[in-house]
């Protein structure tokens, strides 16, 4: 399936295992959560090139042992309008501090691409509905948000009050 | 008045960021409608995009809901509002609970220019709708009622802007609605909302907030639980987001009917429920909480008060008008509150004439409003939560020219927090979901309480009607409610007793079989008789209700069948 990082599309350098695959000397894997200590345990920790697929019902919080020795999480949207992942995602970039790459899969819409990103995603796997441009436009069809510490890729945010918005009176406090 | 001034009101004014994000959500949404008509996006998928823009698909037509943030309006926008209804519904809008307006005839086509034109004039319909953080709601008489700590509307428009199109918190699990109180007397409802607000000082004086989680009604009606005795005022924000993000990871999605956040509380447990969301608070970074506190001082500077002249609070042509003129002494009784600042009266317009549509209002009504606004209460309009509006600021001695005013526009009825200032949804004559009809019942209700001072002799009494389960018109609240349901074709009518959405909240008791439409109100009358006969001096009903319980007003009403 296509990918996109950076509104460009790029090569999917990353396999998904199934299963029952071995994750015996394979890098650029992606596992299932379930089977994520398992595969770290036989992972040689100077080894990088590991990736978890994680359900969008579980607690990320399982993950922050795991996270310093992942580079990529993949989070689901089983539907566009279940947006659980958006919190996951947060919780990951935000709290967690992850620094890796956090992919969407699943089932959203370009209309979402720029929250999705506000959030910490910064890779999506897409289908072949929408064209590039598509997803693109929609990155900063609103180009300003409130939520100043969300805010990505050169949106805007307010400028500080006392950068000249702010009234003289105030009675307030 | 010779000539007619448009005073700027002490309320929140955008700056150009708040202009080029409105404009550009207006754009996006003219955007989607068009891919919706084109066909590159499904009615599915269009539905919540549509939705978080408050446009709903009703039984007749489209229906679009305006936010009128907080209930505060200036007299400029509530023209807008008036030539809306005018170009684009049938000269109507319809004041909601949650201090909006609806329009009930829209053509889709038509939004995104009704869109454009609110914009003009710094209005949206932003999260109005759809399974978002929708618009808080606060006290009508904020910034002026005699019994508040303080203003919080500064606080309502700091979590306006912090809801607003919120990238983690767009997707929710179902609708998320805050309400917020600054005093203690609360005319917000905070207890029955998903998150309540109450101001509190402690004891050095500082501000904080007792926060209160799960409130609701619908299908399961639940009175709120606090989480959080004081929160202190810098810490509102990440606690509102670890709130959110508690709710928005396990809230349930199974089931739409479960999914609200009084669901998740009641079934976690509100000790297990406060201890997630304390966790959240604690782990999460706090870099904006600085920030925050610059905010809400900006913000709070548009809200100072009003130039409030020096005046005394005796008026004694005022005090001779009430005890010549009967039909302005229930007036002020019942539609005009205390004060903060000596010399001046809260005046509610009342938009629940005898037999009329509770909260309809004609475009010629809200310019009369609009202008009696700039005459005499600072250019500043409030909607309330009952449906109503309010001119907050009004000086003492223009109370009589206020009254005649709004008497020549029908907003004069003295019923303001009385049998006839009925809360009703619109039932089955507009809504899609509803099972009956609640327009034509609060009508009949209002006409058989028509005579006025019948009204007064009742005294304080909410009665409330929703036209099903979803209790839209709020009757697991009203003192009486109704609640209409459909039984094997035929409306039926169910009265529930002893509901209350203020400070001491209470969902109300169904008393027993429904009533059909053609005896309900009979029934109502019996329900109001039984109280008037074993009230004692100076009871309101409510408290009747809870001293006596239901027993007498079952007897009343079932003892022959």
């Amino acid at each position: 399936m296509p990918i996109i990082e950076n509104n460009k599309l790029v090569e999917d350098l990353w396999t998904v295992l199934e299963e029952a695959d071995s994750a015996t000397d394979r890098s650029m894997i992606i596992v299932p959560l379930a089977r994520l200590e398992e595969v770290l345990a036989d992972w040689p920790s100077s080894h990088r090139g590991l990736g978890v697929d994680v359900p969008n019902d579980v607690d990320v919080d399982l993950l922050t042992p795991h996270l310093p020795r992942l580079d990529i999480v993949t989070l689901n949207f089983p539907g566009f309008a279940d947006g659980r992942a958006f919190s996951q995602a947060r919780s990951i970039r935000h709290t967690e501090h992850f620094a890796g790459t956090i992919r969407a899969r699943g089932s959203y819409l370009p209309d979402q691409y720029g929250f999705l990103l506000q959030s910490g995603i910064d890779s999506f796997e897409v289908s072949d509905r929408f064209p590039l441009e598509e997803w693109v436009r929609h990155a900063d069809a609103v180009p300003a948000t409130y939520q100043r510490d969300y805010a990505t890729g050169g949106l805007a945010t307010r400028p500080f009050a006392d950068a000249g918005t702010r009234p003289e009176r105030s009675h307030y406090g | 008045m010779n000539m007619h001034v448009t005073p700027e009101p002490n309320m929140y004014r955008y700056d150009e960021f708040d202009r080029n994000f409105v404009d550009a959500r207006v754009a996006q949404f003219r955007d989607q409608v068009a891919r919706r008509l084109d066909g590159s996006i499904t009615e599915d998928e269009f539905k919540p995009m549509r939705l978080m823009n408050g446009l709903y698909h009703q039984l007749h037509a489209y229906m679009l809901r305006v936010a009128v943030p907080y209930g505060t309006m200036s007299s400029r926008q509530l023209n807008v509002l008036a030539d809306i209804a005018d170009r684009y519904d049938r000269g109507y809008g319809h004041w909601t609970t949650r201090q909006n307006i609806q329009f009930n005839w829209i053509k889709l086509e038509e939004t995104a220019d009704i869109l454009d034109r609110l914009a003009d004039v710094e209005m949206h319909a932003i999260q109005t709708s759809g399974n978002c953080i929708r618009n808080t709601t606060t006290d009508a008489y904020a910034g002026a009622a005699a019994d508040e700590l303080a203003d919080p509307r500064p606080v309502c428009e700091l979590i306006r802007q912090w809801s607003s199109l919120h990238p983690e918190f767009s997707y929710l699990p179902r609708k998320f609605k805050i309400a917020i109180t600054g005093s203690p007397n609360d005319r917000a409802a905070v207890r029955v909302h998903d998150i309540g607000l109450r101001m509190q000082l402690n004891d050095k004086g500082e501000r904080g907030w007792e926060v209160l989680v799960g409130g609701g009604q619908g299908r399961t009606p639940m009175v709120a639980v606090t989480v959080r005795d004081w929160l202190a005022e810098a810490d509102l924000l990440p606690y509102l987001t670890a709130i959110m993000r508690v709710y928005n990871l396990i809230g349930r999605r199974d089931n739409k009917y479960k999914a609200r956040i009084k669901i998740l509380v009641h079934e976690m447990g509100a000790e297990a429920f406060a201890a997630a969301v304390e966790k959240e608070f604690a782990d999460a970074p706090k870099e904006t909480v600085e920030v925050d506190a610059r905010e809400l001082a900006r913000i709070s500077s548009y809200f100072a008060p009003p130039a409030w002249e020096k005046l005394p609070a005796f008026v004694p042509e005022i005090e001779e008008k009430k005890l010549a003129d009967r039909g302005f002494r229930q007036w002020l009784a019942a539609n005009t509150a205390a004060h903060k600042v000596p010399g001046y009266t809260i005046v509610n317009a009342s938009f629940k004439p005898a037999g009329g549509i509770p909260g309809d209002a004609t475009s010629a009504q809200m310019r009369a409003v609009a202008s009696l606004a700039d005459d005499y209460s600072f250019g500043e309009v409030r909607v309330t939560h009952a449906q109503n509006l309010t001119l907050a600021h009004v000086r003492t001695r223009d109370l009589i020219q206020v009254w005649e005013q709004l008497k020549e526009q029908g907003l004069a009825e003295a019923n303001v927090g009385l049998i006839g200032d009925i809360i009703s949804c619109p039932g089955l004559d507009y809504c899609a979901l509803a099972t009956a009809r609640s327009i034509p019942v609060a009508q009949e209700i209002s006409n058989r309480f028509a005579d006025i001072k019948k009204q007064h002799d009742v005294g304080p009494l909410k009665l409330n009607i929703s036209g099903c389960i979803n209790a839209c018109g709020h009757h697991h609240v009203g003192h009486i409610g109704i609640l209409g349901v459909d039984k094997k074709g035929k409306e039926f009518y169910q009265i529930t007793l002893g509901g209350s959405s203020a400070e001491n909240a209470s969902i109300g008791k169904i008393l027993g079989p429904g009533f059909g439409s053609e005896e309900i109100a009979d029934a109502v009358e019996t329900v109001v008789d039984t109280y008037l006969n074993v009230r004692e001096q100076g009871e309101e009903f409510l408290q009747t209700y809870r001293r006596l319980g239901a027993a007498p007003f079952k007897e009343a009403l079932y003892a022959n069948n």
